[in-house]
């Protein structure tokens, strides 16, 4: 047997599957330009820059970062030296002379570039530049930027400085960075392209928050404790990239410190210790291993019961739904609040993010819609929109009557309880997952995976609500909290618009995905116009009702009966 | 038991390389995988090598993986005669030389029937056929036969299918009626165009009217509406002609939208291929491949079923050690009520598997270890063997030199055919992918 292993591609799904016991030689699939990072995050692959530094025949340049200066750090007297490229003995004197000069670390420099620049004119004096962030509309932003408006194979001449102060000019074309084959040219030494680029573990880790990759982490998390519950000190944010980390030591509040870089990790150090930062789970470090109660469903015994399970699923998804329809509006308008800062700002996000969990819903009601039509015997699929009465709690076999409620701490109690992820909301669903990866398709048990992370965000997200709200009296945060009497005109308006989205969104879920799509577009439009939805329940509201729906007798709206 | 599993001789081939427009390519033959060799590749490899140490033949060869599958296909001979007269017909219009004279009667094919549905493995489809004899010479069994399937396929949950072979010259509007409302796969046997099938097809003379215009117009309401039905033509090619591009247009002139080309291997018929004919084969069939492969990658259709059937299973990597399901998932039951491997062995003691008791280990294994690919010694040294697995039961004693080089040319065909269409068009396998 060779002592080279081949390489081969996989082509069909046999060769896919099979464990080919060969290793393939060369790089592995990983390393190729088209996997990198850099297809996500311009400019954490290669510094586009490493090619300019090559712009001009035999030389290497680099740029600095503060001033136009272009300095020449070194020159490929051999390759100048090829006959073939008919050099005069002068030039190549030239070249000698700046490799010789940068072997001991001094170096010429490019006063001048004659060149087509376009808007830029012929030349350009890097003597002239502007420095700094001062914009001068008569050249460049800065000596790079320059370079890089030459194109391939364009002629340049070069009044180059020496050390000594004397000039010369040397001519030749902008150098092409890329063979005829799209390979980087031969000049480019191996990671030249990355030379520049920092490590994520380093600079970046420090310098770049906030979701950015390679050091979306954490900036605050509340400190790891044995202790369960956790002691209350304990419960205040730290420093998560802290220095000083000892073992059941309370570490500095992060509101202590005015300079959080002044006692955060530095640049070394993170390189050192790395493996010192901890993991964060539900909002505080832990450095302990950590096991997920992953408890499988248990699949529908009939296609009955799974079918019901669904129709069910899809009635809670409607019910919590207009629950939270209520909770949102019954929160005074933000745009009423005056003086009080603080308290527009948390009804404001309160608001907001309902809305969004109640939109939420809405999306998972398609979804189980969606999963419906898909396990239903072909035309016999028909939407469930009917809103359930009651839904789950999180003691298996008590369930909860559907109640219109304002936004009271109580009730977003309740909706905790609802979104929590142990609840039997959750159980539903993990039933209905287990049953679909039996026989379901990927698409169908992503859906239902999706609404069941969902759920777990929703928990969170009703937690900071609450949070939010229980700062300020009730008094202030709430307008509505009785139900408007059906024959109040604005209710009317309000069931009359619900019902027509109601209609629309049977009328879609009905059709084909691509045929329905325009009654859904229009169910939809009629949920956010001033005239529609939106409209009629904020005015509805503000007439200091609660957004409740009337029970609707239509056989295909009416409440499911569990 | 005769144990196939791993073949220890070094002459067994274990890789095939051949050449598309994509570059170089090797097929492993003991899973049907499919590599790309890329040119970085400077030393020869040694293909033999790769799989070293894995078992070549994994547990779908085995004779047990066969015999522990359940039925799931039947064909009930319903009729044992033939308003036509083929020179070639293998079944000798339905009576097979005398073996089966009586017409089945519906008890018989109930019997199967409930057999079929009792041992069946319900997660997966079953089928029911109708063969013959010209089928439709006994309709009023088939309808009998597909509500009785129907309904009792309904009480345990099954999913029921139909399929039938037919010459297409007595259908009825309720015979269409019963093929569209039914989920029925019905191929219809036609020769070509006009002159060919009245050579090769003696009838009219009979009283009934066999032309191909009096077939186009009983198939054109299907066709136009086929309901449930796919419907598909089939044609069987003999020396006589091997025009098989007009062939292919006369048949697509009737209006199908699918068809297949048989060759005729047939000891007991003067035109059957012979050894110089394979060549001319050849050459026509990848001629209307190319079509075919030129509307594929403009994303129509392959209309003809042994190319586009043949792409989809190298997509999947099958392989198999039987050609067929003959006796492992698929029956034939003949009029008395007896169970055959399939329906082309109908009176032939050596493919008897049972009686209406239907299929019995001791025959069934039997048979399988007998007709294994391994056990043919012919096959062994070829690389094409999980793929062709040696071919038709009944036409083994026609396998020669020629035709299965044949098989490996056609199937070589295939293969870097394979390789353009899913550069090209990936979407044309993305339904089995998943």
């Amino acid at each position: 047997m060779n002592n080279i292993k081949p390489k081969l591609v996989p082509r069909n799904m046999t060769a896919f599957s099979s464990s080919i016991p060969v290793e393939a030689s060369g790089n592995p699939a990983s390393s190729r330009l088209e996997s990198g990072v850099g297809n996500c995050f311009p400019g954490l692959e290669v510094d586009l820059r490493n090619l300019e530094r090559r712009f001009f025949p035999f030389l290497t340049v680099d740029f600095l970062v503060d001033r136009p200066v272009i300095k020449i750090v070194g020159a490929d007297v051999a390759r100048a030296s090829v006959p073939e490229f008919g050099l005069t003995p002068n030039e190549i004197s030239i070249y000698q002379s700046i490799a010789d000069y940068a072997r001991v670390e001094l170096f010429w420099e490019i006063d001048i570039i004659r060149a087509d620049f376009g808007q830029y004119g012929p030349e350009i004096d890097l003597r002239k530049m502007p420095i700094g962030d001062e914009l001068n509309p008569d050249f460049p932003a800065s000596a790079w930027t320059a370079i890089r408006l030459l194109r391939q194979g364009q002629d340049i001449e070069i009044v180059i400085r020496a050390p000594h102060q004397i000039t010369a000019l040397l001519k030749g074309k902008r150098v092409g960075y890329f063979d005829p084959d799209g390979a980087l040219a031969e000049m480019f030494e191996p990671g030249e392209l990355g030379q520049s680029l920092c490590s994520p573990w380093t600079h970046d880790f420090r310098d770049c928050g906030c979701f950015y990759w390679a050091s979306n982490h954490p900036d605050i998390a509340q400190p790891p404790t044995e202790k369960s519950p956790p002691l209350a000190d304990w419960n205040q944010p730290v420093n998560w990239l802290r220095s000083t980390r000892e073992q059941d030591t309370l570490p500095l509040p992060a509101s202590a410190s005015e300079s959080p870089r002044a006692i955060e990790m530095g640049y070394f150090e993170i390189n050192e210790r790395w493996e010192a930062l901890n993991f964060v789970l539900g909002g505080r470090e832990t450095n302990k291993q950590q096991s997920v109660d992953n408890k499988p469903g248990t699949p529908y015994a009939t296609k009955k019961e799974f079918l019901n399970a669904l129709r069910y699923a899809a009635g809670v998804e409607l019910a919590v739904m207009h629950e939270y329809l209520a909770a949102a509006y019954s929160l005074v308008s933000p745009s009423s609040v005056t003086g009080n800062q603080e308290l527009k700002d948390d009804v404001s996000a309160a608001f907001a993010e309902i809305m969004r969990i109640a939109i939420g819903e809405m999306r998972h009601l398609r979804a189980v819609n969606t999963v419906l039509r898909g396990v239903t015997p072909a035309g016999q699929f028909v939407p469930a929109l009917q809103v359930a009465s009651s839904v789950p709690t999180s003691t298996s076999s008590v369930t909860r009557r559907i109640v219109p409620r304002a936004a009271t701490l109580e009730a977003l109690d309740y909706f905790i309880e609802v979104e929590k992820a142990a609840a039997y909301i959750d159980n539903m669903y993990n039933n209905i997952l287990a049953t679909l990866q039996v026989d379901g398709t990927e698409d169908q048990c992503q859906a239902i995976a999706t609404i069941m992370a969902e759920g777990r965000d929703h928990f969170q997200a009703f937690q900071d609500v609450r949070e939010w709200l229980a700062r300020h009296p009730e008094s202030d945060v709430l307008r509505s909290k009785i139900v408007a009497d059906p024959s109040v005109p604005l209710q009317q308006e309000l069931d009359a618009t619900y019902y027509s989205i109601l209609e629309l969104l049977y009328a879609g879920y009905s059709a084909e995905i691509l045929q329905g799509s325009s009654s859904i577009n229009s169910a939809r439009t009629l949920m956010v116009l001033q005239s529609g939805l939106q409209g009629k329940a904020e005015a509805l509201a503000a007439a200091g009702f609660l957004v409740a729906f009337n029970r609707i007798d239509d056989p295909r709206f009416k409440p499911l009966s569990v | 038991m005769n144990d196939h599993q791993e073949p220890v001789d070094l002459l067994i081939p274990r890789a095939k390389t051949f050449n598309s427009s994509a570059g170089r390519h090797v097929f492993f033959v003991h899973n049907s995988s499919i590599f790309d060799i890329p040119e970085e590749n400077i030393a020869p490899i040694n293909f033999e090598d790769i799989f070293q140490g894995e078992a070549l033949n994994a547990d779908d060869f085995s004779v047990e993986t066969a015999l522990n599958t359940s039925p799931q296909s039947i064909s009930l001979n319903v009729s044992s005669s033939c308003n036509l007269a083929c020179s070639y017909c293998y079944a000798s219009r339905g009576n097979f030389d005398g073996a089966q004279k009586k017409l089945m009667s519906a008890e018989v094919a109930y019997a199967a029937i409930d057999r079929l549905l009792e041992t069946a493995n319900p997660a997966a489809p079953i089928t029911v056929g109708f063969m013959g004899g010209e089928p439709f010479v006994n309709r009023k069994l088939i309808r009998q036969c597909v509500n009785y399937s129907a309904l009792e396929a309904s009480k345990r949950s099954l999913d029921i299918r139909f399929s039938v072979t037919t010459n297409g010259t007595l259908l009825e509007e309720c015979d269409l009626e019963l093929i569209r409302n039914n989920r029925f796969a019905i191929t219809v046997s036609v020769d070509g165009g006009s002159a060919l099938q009245e050579k090769m097809r003696p009838g009219a003379s009979l009283g009934f009217d066999t032309s191909l215009v009096s077939i186009k117009a009983r198939l054109k309401p299907l066709l136009a509406n086929p309901g449930l039905a796919k419907i598909a033509a089939r044609a069987t090619v003999t020396r006589n002609n091997l025009d098989l591009s007009q062939i292919a247009e006369d048949i697509l002139e009737l209006g199908f939208t699918e068809f297949g080309l048989s060759p005729l291997r047939n000891s007991k018929s003067p035109d059957g291929l012979s050894n110089v004919d394979w060549l001319t084969y050849l050459n026509g069939l990848k001629e209307i491949s190319r079509k075919e492969l030129s509307r594929a990658l403009i994303g129509k259709s392959i209309r003809l079923t042994n190319f586009a059937v043949a792409l989809k299973q190298i997509h999947r990597g099958f392989r198999s050690p039987y050609p067929c399901g003959a006796g492992g998932g698929y029956f034939s039951i003949a009029s008395n009520g007896d169970w055959y491997t399939c329906h082309r062995a109908i009176g032939d003691e050596k493919f008897k598997v049972g009686d209406s008791r239907g299929p019995q280990s001791g025959p069934r294994e039997r048979f399988l270890v007998d007709k294994h690919v391994n056990a043919q010694t012919d096959c062994t040294s070829c690389w094409a063997k999980y793929l062709c697995s040696g071919g038709c039961h009944q036409e083994v004693a026609q396998r020669t030199i020629a035709s299965c080089d044949f098989v490996r040319d056609w199937l070589e065909f295939c293969l870097s055919s394979y390789i353009e269409l899913i550069d090209a068009k990936p979407v044309f396998f993305r339904s089995l992918s998943q």
